[in-house]
């Protein structure tokens, strides 16, 4: 009976979670856009209650699955559209991935939020931070509770966007604004592949759902395809999820996207957006293992980027980028983890290291206090330099090494000018040609015209008079 | 028969209100008359259409599609010539831009209804022709006038001669529609329209051009709509890349919105049934979403006085935080934003194109990548960046009113509420 009512009424539920998030950004946003000015308490006290709620509900549903009232399932919750044989389902996963990465999620952003409070107080963005903080939640409660790749697609962009326009929160210096682009144009460029993953499975399976194989303990994505369009699919996940995680090569917008306040720097670049990447291979991980190619490159890839990390991190002249280098090392060697098959020990990885960052980004700007004060009491100045003497330094006493931590392993300056740089050049040199041509041809018929031609003598008449 | 004759009454409503505009005693006058009749004749044709609307959402009708699409364009095109109107700048357009204005809309309210193919390729004329006495008396405007004239216009009478004779129409209505989305290399003209015409005038322009592309399936025969399917997949993905590299605000957003209409072509084209019926919501999204942000960014260059550039940020979000989340919301509901009207659009065209047509369907992913990119930087450097003088106009509220109804539109449409 018990189980029977929990299953009826979960559906309801779950889509609470997403959507008091989504409750409490119109309710911060919309008085603000007429003009209605709003208190930071009005403000926090919306914010509070809408993640207090979804985390109220998230709890609930992991105390039913806890409780053994409910086994790992695909909760329906209605037809969003649908033309022919093609629908929009929105479903929700419940299974203990979702669950805790959730749970986690919301807990972060409570603890973040509560934070902010004290640490944004009085800034000129105050409001706007909440507000993105929420729909960032609604995210992420999205991507966790998603049942299918269509779902998890909408909280992947929702957060990327917050993502974006949190990075470029201190919106009076240039700096913020190059580097939101930056980030966004690495997210939008990397979520092709994610949405050519899902059009190839909804084209050839109808559907990409997520299911529960057998007994396994979390939902996934089966393994349907085979061959090249099982390598398609399966690259295709892990170049989207390259891209949110700051893999190699792209992993240069990570350090610039600390530009943000600090706690959104924590909560998105220390705990939970860019582990997203990982959560993806997570749930679809009978993909990555469908090919030993797969597996062996995100492996590669992985292990190229804690080094390249761990390398850059140690030559970083500001905690926040010595920091942001130290999380694209560990989000490497968790993406390794899921290559080799890991996978619980890789949500522990994910849980751990999100938890542990988090509190060293919001520590950071008062370690620079205490360090100054430090310095004061001490009445000399406290060296930084890298002792390249001690254990793994030593690497950066080879030129090429330290060359390589020094210019970031070269790779935004490849990026930037052998990539970017190159295509705009071209594509600007195609509309010179362009804006040349169709003024000469314009002008052509202009002068053919019998008034052209009157008014061409009337302006070389004016000229010579 | 009934929704026809609001039909009518409607299109009669917005030439009345050119006329109007043109006889009234000054500029502020002139917009409210002619905001008023575009409003009456939003208000007929929507009448006609909820009363014979059937039961089930919008969402899922492809059996009656076409007369339902038509209809809708139609009513989509009027209302947002109430918009485009409601947010002119009086000073920047004299009486007879929003007569020209007027005259657009309601041409792209009635090329969804012509008789004959041949008729819905030479009837955008008389749009262009209106806007040609516009471009006339502008810097520049006469070389865009010319261009406007031979590009999409000669084409034009050239392919309704084609249809009408029934000699070569394939290949000519192929041509004429691929210089009317301004598929690079035949966007010449489009960039400079967007460079020399009031914003509000361009985006009567975008209306038209929506609109006839909901028409064309008719015109072009059925052996050429493969190969214009692919060809306007490559146009969306290189008006993407050419928006990507501009330098001036008002070209990226031509770019843009010429990208979205390739997109639109392309799915108009395409076999697969989600695909036409996502075509029809490309089209929708260009003239709500779309056609907002291009009105938005006029009613920012008016503030400023002066045509913007992208080279670097300008600030603009200290004076006018309301524009600048307008012109946000917009633009990335314009770009597909989830949840929103542009989401189910490009849901739809890719989940219904791919099988046909996987390659093209790829490129027009990556089109819309890029295009949210454009979009992102627009909002970046026109927003974003050291704040100058400050400066008390934000969004007024007869302003705030209609970019509201706007973005509420574009939410309401992806849920199936309006109309059904």
């Amino acid at each position: 009976m018990l189980p029977e009512l929990l299953r009826a009424t979960s559906a309801h539920v779950v889509l609470l979670v997403p959507a008091l998030p989504v409750l409490a950004f119109a309710a911060v946003l919309l008085p603000r856009l007429f003009g209605r000015a709003t208190s930071e308490a009005y403000t926090y006290g919306v914010v509070a209650t809408g993640v207090l709620g979804a985390s109220l509900f998230m709890g609930l549903l992991a105390a039913v699955l806890l409780a053994g009232l409910g086994a790992p399932s695909v909760v329906g919750a209605g037809r969003w559209f649908a033309v022919g044989h093609d629908a929009f389902e929105v479903r929700f996963g419940l299974d203990a991935l979702g669950l805790a990465y959730g749970g986690f999620s919301l807990l972060m952003v409570a603890l973040v939020a509560a934070f902010s409070r004290r640490y944004l107080h009085r800034e000129q963005g105050f409001h706007r931070f909440y507000a993105l903080l929420m729909l960032f939640a609604a995210g992420l409660a999205l991507v966790s509770l998603a049942g299918s790749l269509d779902m998890l697609l909408i909280g992947w962009e929702l957060v990327g966007i917050s993502s974006t326009l949190l990075i470029a929160f201190f919106n009076q210096r240039p700096g913020p604004v190059r580097n939101a682009l930056r980030a966004f144009v690495t997210y939008r460029a990397c979520d092709v592949g994610l949405v050519i993953a899902i059009v190839c499975l909804h084209v050839n399976f109808g559907d990409a759902d997520f299911v529960r194989p057998g007994n396994a303990a979390w939902l996934g994505m089966p393994q349907r395809a085979a061959g090249a369009l099982s390598l398609l699919i399966g690259f295709s996940l892990m170049f989207a999820a390259m891209g949110k995680s700051a893999q190699v090569p792209f992993s240069g917008w990570l350090p610039r996207a600390m530009e943000g306040p600090t706690p959104s720097s924590a909560i998105f670049y220390g705990a939970l957006s860019v582990h997203l990447g990982p959560f993806l291979l997570l749930r679809c991980h009978e993909q990555v293992h469908a090919s030993p190619l797969i597996g062996g490159a995100l492996i590669g890839v992985g292990l190229a980027t804690a080094l390249h990390g761990a390398l850059v991190g140690r030559v970083q002249t500001d905690i926040k980028s010595m920091l942001a280098y130290g999380s694209v090392t560990q989000v490497g060697l968790i993406m390794a983890e899921i290559g080799l098959g890991l996978h619980l020990v890789a949500l522990l990885h994910i849980i751990g290291h999100a938890g542990y960052r988090t509190l060293q980004i919001l520590r950071a700007p008062s370690l620079l206090h205490d360090r100054h004060h430090l310095e004061q009491m001490l009445g000399h100045h406290v060296s930084h330099a890298i002792d390249l003497d001690s254990g793994s330094n030593r690497w950066l006493t080879l030129p090429r090494v330290y060359r390589h931590a020094l210019e970031r392993g070269g790779l935004d300056a490849l990026l930037t000018d052998r990539v970017i740089g190159v295509l705009l050049d071209a594509l600007r040199g195609l509309d010179a040609a362009e804006q040349r041509w169709s003024g000469r041809l314009a002008r052509a018929v202009l002068a053919a015209l019998p008034r052209g031609r009157r008014a061409g003598r009337n302006e070389e008449k004016a000229h010579v008079s | 028969m009934y929704p026809d004759l609001m039909l009518t009454v409607g299109i009669t409503c917005a030439m009345v209100g050119a006329l109007l505009s043109v006889l009234a005693p000054d500029r502020v006058m002139a917009r409210r008359a002619a905001t008023a009749a575009l409003a009456a004749a939003t208000l007929a044709v929507g009448v006609g259409l909820l009363l014979h609307l059937p039961e089930r959402s919008m969402l899922a009708l492809p059996p009656e599609l076409p007369w339902l699409s038509a209809r809708v364009i139609a009513f989509a095109a009027l209302g947002s010539g109430v918009v485009a109107l409601a947010l002119s700048p009086a000073l920047r357009m004299s009486r007879y831009d929003l007569a020209v204005l007027c005259v657009l809309v309601a041409t792209a309210a009635a090329v969804p209804f012509a008789a004959a193919p041949w008729l819905v390729c030479v009837l955008p004329l008389v749009g262009f022709a209106a806007a040609t006495a516009s471009l006339a008396a502008a810097p520049g405007g006469r070389e865009a006038a010319v261009l406007l004239l031979i590009l999409p216009g000669l084409l034009g009478v050239l392919a309704g001669a084609a249809l009408g004779f029934g000699t070569a129409s394939g290949l000519a209505a192929g041509g004429w529609l691929l210089a009317l989305l301004a598929a690079p290399p035949l966007h010449a003209w489009y960039l400079r329209l967007a460079q020399v015409l009031p914003l509000n005038l361009f985006a009567g322009i975008v209306i038209l051009q929506a609109s006839v592309l909901e028409s064309a399936v008719a015109v072009v025969p059925e052996p050429a709509r493969k190969p214009l399917s692919w060809l306007l997949a490559f146009a969306a993905l290189g008006n993407a890349l050419l928006a990507l590299a501009q330098r001036d605000a008002r070209r990226a957003c031509a770019c843009i919105v010429a990208s979205q209409l390739a997109v639109a072509g392309f799915a108009e084209f395409s076999t697969g049934e989600a695909a036409v019926v996502g075509g029809t919501f490309v089209l929708l999204t260009v003239v709500t979403a779309s056609t907002g942000f291009v009105l938005l960014l006029g009613a920012l260059e008016a503030r400023l006085g002066a045509a913007l550039s992208l080279v670097r940020p300008h600030g603009c979000y200290a004076s006018w935080p309301r524009l600048a989340n307008a012109f946000l919301v917009l633009g990335l509901v314009s770009a597909g934003l989830p949840l929103t009207l542009g989401y189910v659009a490009s849901d739809l065209v890719l989940r219904g194109a791919f099988a046909g047509a996987a390659v093209p369907t790829t490129l027009v992913v990556v089109s819309g990548a890029l295009n949210a990119m454009t979009m992102m930087k627009m909002y970046l450097y026109l927003f974003q960046g050291a704040a100058g003088r400050a400066q008390p106009s934000d969004l007024r509220p007869r302003e705030l009113a209609v970019t509201f109804g706007l973005m509420v539109s574009a939410f309401a449409f992806a849920f199936g509420l309006l109309p059904g």
